[in-house]
């Protein structure tokens, strides 16, 4: 009889299971991985790219920056510009013109107040918001009427399209009548502009968007529904990837690249990033100050055995801080990889090697040391051959990495980077579409004001930095920024390595799959994505 | 004399000594008891004297099979039990009772005295419900302590008082013998004479055969009426308490008795030394096991075993000195 | 009884504010700060760490912060998140469920399989059995969690397809008992590894050493069957000291769960902790880790007050 019962028991629990695995991810929708779970929905509060992400579903912009870093009309009718008048001639004014059609989410119509109002609420000195940049130049805002705004600047800010790129817009009606806007529950539900309206947010394990009934975009979104899965582990990330638990995959190491690539049902997408890995060289440090060591020290960065070993041939090399395919200097290219000109270089600047086959100047002996992040093994990887190599022409290396708080930790609270207490630093930055990067090449951004931890001050390259940023000719603002390149590349403030890659997996049946590198990331244009 | 209640035949007792992790392989034999012989007859009290690890406990268990034998037999009330079922062995403990040597230890710290004392009554069904309490209130009066006592935990009780509790669960089931395995070594002096009148009191009350294990003369002449003499797992001499304490015969013995302190300090006596320490019982001394520090000790007995011969009637000896 | 328990409460609020101010003393150590992590994007600019220090009240002395936040929390406000701007208090109840879930899951699997295979591998001591379960027990205390939590994903999910890999249910069905169970199969196996492993052999250890007592030897020579002896005598006695270690135990299982937490994206406060930890969110840290002190306390009660139940040698008054 026990047996019986047992028996029965085990029947019934093989049936259940095989009933319950049998469930599909079909009927319209795509659960999107990624590692972290955001932290609100609102991309003014926090930085981090999961918040990014589920703003890119929900909220909306003036503008979108599309899969080739173009600006393309999203609320505005044209992108404004000198020729069609958009942005007047002394760049100072900025005249939008906006949809007639749209509404928010939850029915109230879109109009210019909002965008105003946005830039009040940004400006709004109680808001935890992570960076004004942009809007601060910003002098009023004006409405003319409901669908026109008209924008009054300090200052020529050539960037300022972007500040209305993306996910940017807050509503008016809603945040109008807050009391708290930092702890406003519209942060976790917003009312939107976007393709998706969050349905639930089991906070840990997933949310859940569905179609925004308003959405200005006749016919759209296709999906159903978009489910947005944070998953901690990489290796739980990759299972649920070859499960079909998730469809999309994001940002996978390049440690996986063969494992996902092996998996049939997936395309995986390598996407340039705006993230460009260096090495910083600290030009404050005694031993760094002559240009020649510097040179050198690039001369004998073996970028393509890094490129080998380390970033399993994905990555590509860096020649300046610019990754975009517009701004880049094409005329630069990578210093050769040329241990004897190195060392020249050094024998030039004083540097003369020693019997023990190490280079001394004045009885001193060249010892460097570098540092990053401990725990990330490609940098860590970067920073032995690098030790290897510089050997071979007297330089004496020494690792010394830290732990990411302590490295990246503000000149106040000592971190290594701001206070300059480093020779080399290997890291990456990020950058937005546009080339200004004034807080980290400016000679009046030395930490703490600024990021210029590389504490090197060119006074061309402030001028040109200065004068770029009030160019309102893309030609000529070009010509600018490749000076700045041009300078860089012989001064050697860093050196700059790889371009990052994003890998991101999709399944094979959605269609419409336009991966972005920057912030605007894989979800931007998720409005168009369809099952096959 | 009275009829034999128990016989041990040729009984032995050996622990393997075992190496090895995973794969365990048997190195060497703890000869705990070696091939011990002896009766007891109904109504007395057999003493059992040696040093500390020569065995008697070991003797005692293995006779009431909470240890089994290696070989050898015991015979009781004409039946032998080394080969009784599980079942029919655990009936008889009705008739074969233990006192162990620690009261501290030998009582469960979670059941309550009466709870100690009534289990055996359940399990015999001798007694429930109200009999089986009112039996254990007299078997509290027996041993000297109260009714009340009952319902307290052994953490409760002197040394002296668990000792009682001891007995009276030994007690509880009217046993036939009784194996004292040394029930006052661990108790003060002074408590030591208390328990062992009790005991002597109970006996005479209640018919009782003892088994007394004690590691000194001194408490098993008080008691006993005749005394075994334990030496690494084997019994070496045997015989009533009188001849032996006035003409013991094996030097073991002799080296023993001389050991006891004299009450009276006028009479001088020879103080035989034991030199040395006992050796292992694992692989003890070839021949006679006690050669090694016998001072008479001759070329024989380190060779042969001696012969288990009885020299007078009822005085058995193991040795080869003794014609 | 009573007295007691209030006594020892009363004794613990002390403690607690000390570990309270060690814990966040020692958050302040932890390098960097949670403005490190803005710190990494080149358009924030030193104006911008200004004020979002103000505005988080980071740029008041450490005391200073500690003394609000104990004050608030006296009040029952935990603070809020300075990544969500959410009530902590708030955050916590929403993950406590989940995480509850999986500790009480483990902590019955460990007290169903790791005691009897203790008890087993007690009583069959040396035998095959006995080697095999202590072979099992090192195994599983020496794996190292994440891949043992792997190669589950993998042989369950991946290749048999029976269960899935992570999260604590199906987004798309709202609430079916059998879906929660597959969800926790594997989290719950995970975490229970180490605790199941451990109660065994300390189940083991503590029958072997009563089996050895006199008052078995006592139960036998009384006519117990054998099976009673065990049950009656040798477990009840080799339980007390395996029923405290247990108690006090309880709480390690939550830092277990941390790691099985994150492996398996099960959204509980081991999760949260891990997260808020990347981003040093003191106000969560300070919340789930005063949760944690909580449960020490508690339960280092809880294990003195079965002690006491347990064993009448111990009183309490
Ligand atoms: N369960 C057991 N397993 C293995 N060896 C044992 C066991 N019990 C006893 N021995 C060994 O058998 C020998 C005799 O021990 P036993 O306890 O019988 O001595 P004893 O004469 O009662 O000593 P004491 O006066 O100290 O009680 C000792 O060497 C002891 O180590
Ligand atoms: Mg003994």
């Amino acid at each position: 009889m026990r047996r019986l019962v047992t028996l029965v028991f085990v029947a019934a629990l093989v049936v259940v299971m095989a009933a319950s695995f049998s469930v599909s991810a079909a009927g319209g929708r795509v659960i999107v991985m990624n590692q972290q779970e955001p932290n609100m929905i609102n991309p003014y509060l926090d930085s981090m790219q999961a918040t990014f992400d589920v703003s890119q579903l929900t909220w909306g912009g003036m503008l979108e920056l599309d899969e080739k870093w173009e600006l393309i009309p999203s609320l505005a009718l044209e992108v404004p510009s000198l020729q069609n008048g958009g942005i007047s001639k002394d760049g100072l004014t900025y005249t939008w013109k906006l949809r007639k059609d749209v509404k928010w989410s939850d029915g109230a119509p879109f109009t210019s107040e909002d965008i105003k109002f946005t830039w009040e609420y940004i400006m709004n000195d109680n808001l935890n918001v992570v960076s004004r940049t942009g809007f601060e130049e910003i002098t009023a805002i004006e409405t003319p009427d409901k669908y026109t705004v008209v924008m009054k600047l300090k200052q020529i800010h050539v960037p300022m399209l972007y500040v209305w790129t993306g996910p940017t817009i807050v509503p008016k009606h809603i945040l109008s009548k807050s009391k708290n806007l930092n702890e406003d529950s519209f942060n976790m539900n917003p009312v939107g502009l976007g393709p998706y309206v969050l349905d639930k947010w089991e906070h840990g394990s997933y949310l859940i968007f569905k179609k925004n009934p308003n959405y200005w975009r006749k016919g759209y979104p296709k999906l159903d529904q978009i489910v947005y899965k944070p998953i901690p582990d990489e290796n739980t990330a990759f299972t649920q990837l070859a499960t079909k638990e998730i469809d999309v995959y994001q940002t996978f190491p390049t440690n996986q690249y063969k494992q996902v690539k092996a998996l049939t049902h997936v395309n995986v997408t390598e996407t340039a990033s705006t993230y460009w890995e260096h090495i910083n060289i600290n030009c404050k440090s005694p031993l760094l100050t002559d240009v020649r060591v510097r040179q050198a020290l690039r001369y004998a960065t073996d970028l393509k055995k890094l490129q080998e070993t380390v970033y399993e041939g994905l990555w590509p090399v860096a020649v300046s801080d610019q990754g975009s395919p517009f701004w880049k200097n094409a005329k630069l290219k990578p210093y050769q990889f040329d241990l004897k000109k190195a060392g020249q270089l050094l024998d030039q600047a004083g540097w003369k090697l020693g019997n023990d086959g190490m280079r001394y100047k004045n009885g001193k002996k060249l010892t460097l040391v570098i540092s990053t992040t401990a725990g990330r093994i490609p940098r860590e990887m970067t920073e032995q051959i690098l030790q290897q190599d510089w050997k071979k022409i007297g330089v004496d290396l020494v690792i010394k990495n830290y732990d990411a708080g302590k490295f990246f930790a503000t000149y106040d609270e000592g971190g290594i980077l701001d206070t300059g207490d480093y020779d080399l630093a290997v890291f990456a930055w990020g950058s937005s579409p546009d080339p200004d990067n004034y807080t980290l090449w400016h000679s009046a951004q030395f930490p703490p004001a600024g990021q210029n931890n590389v504490f090197w001050s060119n006074k061309r390259v402030d001028e040109l930095i200065i004068t770029s940023r009030k160019e309102l000719d893309v030609n000529k603002r070009k010509a600018m920024i490749d000076e700045i390149q041009q300078i860089m590349w012989e001064e050697v403030p860093m050196i700059p390595t790889f371009y990052w890659v994003n890998l991101d997996a999709f399944n094979k049946n959605i269609k419409n799959i336009k991966p972005n590198g920057t912030s605007s990331g894989n979800l931007w244009n998720a409005y168009e994505w369809e099952l096959k | 004399m009275a009829e034999v209640l128990l016989e041990v035949k040729n009984l032995t007792k050996h622990f393997p000594i075992t190496r090895g992790i995973i794969f365990q392989k048997v190195v060497g034999l703890n000869k705990a008891v070696d091939d011990v012989s002896f009766e007891i007859h109904r109504g007395e009290t057999l003493g059992l004297v040696g040093e500390s690890g020569c065995g008697k406990s070991t003797l005692g268990r293995t006779i009431l099979r909470l240890l089994e034998a290696t070989s050898g037999e015991v015979w009781f009330e004409g039946r032998e039990i080394l080969g009784l079922s599980y079942h029919e062995m655990r009936e008889l403990r009705r008739d074969m009772q233990i006192i162990f040597q620690d009261p501290y230890a030998s009582l469960n710290p979670r059941m309550t005295v009466g709870d100690i004392i009534g289990e055996p009554l359940l399990i015999h069904n001798l007694a429930t419900g109200k009999a089986l309490e009112q039996r254990v209130k007299e078997l509290l009066n027996v041993v000297g302590l109260s009714g009340q006592h009952a319902r307290r935990y052994p953490h409760e009780f002197s040394g002296g008082q668990r000792q009682r509790i001891g007995v009276a669960r030994a007690l509880a089931v009217n046993p036939k013998i009784i194996i004292c395995d040394e029930p006052v070594s661990a108790l003060d002096v002074s408590i030591q004479a208390q328990v062992i009148n009790l005991l002597q009191d109970l006996q005479k009350e209640f018919g009782l055969t003892y088994l007394f294990i004690a590691h000194d003369l001194a408490v098993v002449k008080h008691i006993s009426d005749r005394v075994a003499v334990m030496y690494l797992g084997q019994i070496v001499e045997l015989t009533t308490k009188g001849e032996l304490y006035d003409n013991p015969l094996h030097p073991y013995t002799k080296a023993l008795l001389s050991a006891i302190p004299i009450p009276n300090p006028e009479v001088k006596r020879d103080r035989i030394l034991l030199e040395g320490d006992v050796p292992s019982p694992i692989n003890p001394p070839p021949g006679c096991h006690f050669h090694t520090r016998c001072r008479y000790a001759r070329p024989e007995c380190s060779e042969a075993v001696p012969e288990w011969k009885e020299v007078n009637p009822g005085h058995f000896v193991a040795c080869h000195l003794v014609k | 009884m009573g007295r007691y328990i209030f006594r020892r409460i009363l004794q613990a609020i002390p403690l607690l504010i000390i570990i309270t101010i060690v814990v966040f003393a020692l958050m302040q150590l932890a390098p960097g700060g949670p403005l490190a992590l803005y710190k990494q994007n080149p358009k924030v600019t030193g104006e911008d760490l200004a004020r979002i220090s103000r505005n988080l009240g980071l740029d008041k002395p450490v005391p200073i912060q500690y003394f609000n936040w104990l004050k608030r929390l006296v009040t029952g406000d935990w603070g809020t998140s300075f990544s969500s701007s959410r009530p902590v208090l708030e955050l916590i109840k929403e993950r406590m469920a989940a995480t509850f879930t999986l500790m009480f899951s483990s902590f019955v699997i460990s007290l169903l399989i790791g005691l009897p295979i203790g008890i087993l591998s007690a009583l069959k001591r040396y035998s095959i059995v006995d080697y095999i379960v202590t072979f099992f027990s090192f195994f599983g205390l020496s794996m190292p969690v994440f891949w043992f939590a792997l190669m589950l994903q993998l042989l369950f999910g991946l290749k048999l397809g029976w269960l899935p890999t992570a999260g604590m249910k199906d987004p798309f069905i709202d609430f079916e008992l059998w879906d929660r169970v597959r969800h926790l199969i594997l989290p719950a196996a995970v975490l229970s590894l180490t605790s199941l492993a451990s109660w065994s052999r300390f189940m083991r250890s503590s029958l072997l050493e009563v089996i050895g007592q006199d008052y078995i030897r006592t139960a036998r020579a009384k006519g117990l069957s054998e099976g009673k002896v065990i049950r009656k005598h040798a477990l009840k006695n080799a339980l007390i000291p395996v029923v405290t270690i247990i108690a006090i135990a309880i709480p390690g299982l939550f830092s277990g769960a941390v790691i099985t937490e994150t492996v398996f994206a099960w959204p509980g406060m081991g999760r949260l902790y891990f997260d808020s930890l990347g981003r040093l969110d003191y106000p969560v840290l300070m919340g789930v880790l005063t949760v944690t002190a909580f449960l020490v306390v508690i339960f280092n009660l809880v294990a003195d007050i079965i002690y006491g139940i347990l064993d009448p040698r111990i009183s309490y008054d």
